[in-house]
């Protein structure tokens, strides 16, 4: 668990992105999702029991859903619920000289812990005092430090920044790329608070569990026809067989491919410019 | 044996209560929340530990320290000592998911998630 009482954040919202204040007369937050919720948004008149007497039960459903949220984790790369994360990444001169261009693995970063020099051996160097953060990109993983700050004339930072703006001096004479140089930990996930998510999110993993139970619900209906007759009398009948929930399916997959693509874009950048 | 909690709501004593997949509250509330604890080996049977020191405890976990917090259960009628009961106070809202079962059978302790558990109902639901 963590401590986030000396973190850096951008002070909006995650979601919507940059929001510093919503009204609550709409709802864009909800919990996370639970059985009754994914019943009545994508499986109301779907009969959960199948012919070998087995049924899906309420804890079915959570496992369900338990598997969504996990899958979409796969699919989008980002973490649904917060996560702490402490990476390494590299020094690079070209960015180095963009105000420490640095891009985190995982967005978007809720709040960053450290931003540090640390050796092979896990000892640290230096670390970069928090206050020369850039925090306004952190919605798609860009962390930048920026010293220009008011605050470099206050005690608290211009003690730490002495050492530092020399040793950073020097980086910049002294390497083209260093690997592994820089380690940042931060805190990544969806929502400020645990336990909620943007119902954008709720309603693509409450589609991937309805795509994943129907599929099962349409194996257990494999029959296109069944006929029976006797003594002259007969009855038949025929339906899609398998094919039952097909046209939902479908429809699911196609929404659910259109909204993971806007949120993977929401939370990053596709392309990057250097300025080598 | 795998103890396992299942949650209930509507409980008025131990022959009138109903099973629920999840705790339903709202935040900021008082919330006074009851589960049975039953063996998972045993198709959900009910649970009554023999103990003569029984101490139950529901956690519910946070990635920040300061919302992570931890209740102690109590039985609410001695007639049935699978049935626990446990007070959220209105100052400590737990976070939607799952939460912890801590039980401790003369100081042996056996740890259980009950995935999610809890549903908690917002009430700023515009942004997060």
């Amino acid at each position: 668990m963590a401590d986030f009482s000396d973190s850096k954040d951008y002070g909006t919202a995650i979601y919507p992105v940059h929001a510093k204040e919503a009204s609550d007369l709409f709802s864009r937050i909800e919990p996370i999702l639970v059985p009754k919720k994914l019943i009545s948004r994508y499986l109301k008149g779907i009969n959960l029991n199948f012919k070998d007497g087995s049924t899906l039960d309420s804890e079915d459903l959570k496992d369900r859903i338990n598997m969504a949220m996990n899958e979409f984790e796969e699919l989008t790369g980002i973490l649904v619920s917060p996560t702490v994360i402490k990476q390494k990444v590299p020094y690079d001169r070209a960015l180095y000289r963009q105000y420490m261009h640095v891009k985190s693995e995982k967005a978007p970063i809720m709040s960053l812990f450290s931003f540090r020099i640390v050796s092979a051996g896990g000892d640290e160097i230096f670390e970069i005092p928090i206050e020369w953060i850039e925090a306004a990109g952190f919605s798609y993983g860009q962390i930048n430090v920026i010293p220009l700050l008011q605050s470099y004339t206050s005690m608290g930072v211009a003690a730490q920044g002495s050492g530092g703006i020399a040793l950073l001096s020097i980086l910049e004479n002294s390497f083209h790329f260093v690997p592994r140089f820089w380690e940042i930990e931060y805190t990544t996930g969806l929502c400020n608070k645990d336990g909620r998510l943007p119902s954008i999110v709720n309603q693509v993993v409450g589609m991937i569990a309805a795509i994943e139970i129907l599929s099962e619900k349409a194996a257990d209906d494999a029959d296109t026809s069944v006929s029976i007759s006797r003594d002259g009398v007969s009855q038949s009948r025929s339906g899609p067989g398998a094919a039952k929930y097909q046209a939902r399916i479908d429809k699911l997959e196609e929404k659910k491919d259109k909204l993971i693509e806007k949120l993977k874009g929401r939370f990053s950048r596709k392309y990057f410019v250097g300025n080598f | 044996m795998r103890l396992w909690a299942q949650t209930l709501k509507n409980y008025m004593n131990i022959n009138c209560f109903e099973k629920t997949s999840e705790w339903t509250v709202r935040e900021n509330e008082e919330n006074l929340l009851y589960f049975q604890l039953v063996d998972a080996d045993k198709d959900n049977l009910r649970y009554i530990s023999k103990a003569t020191v029984l101490t139950v405890d529901v956690t519910f976990p946070s990635i920040d320290d300061d919302s992570e917090f931890t209740v102690t259960a109590s039985n609410p009628d001695v007639d049935d000592k699978s049935v626990f009961c446990i007070t959220i106070p209105d100052d400590a809202t737990p976070a939607s998911g799952n939460f912890t079962v801590s039980v401790t059978e003369d100081g042996k302790t056996r740890k259980f998630v009950v995935l999610a558990g809890i549903s908690v109902e917002l009430l700023n639901p515009g942004s997060c």
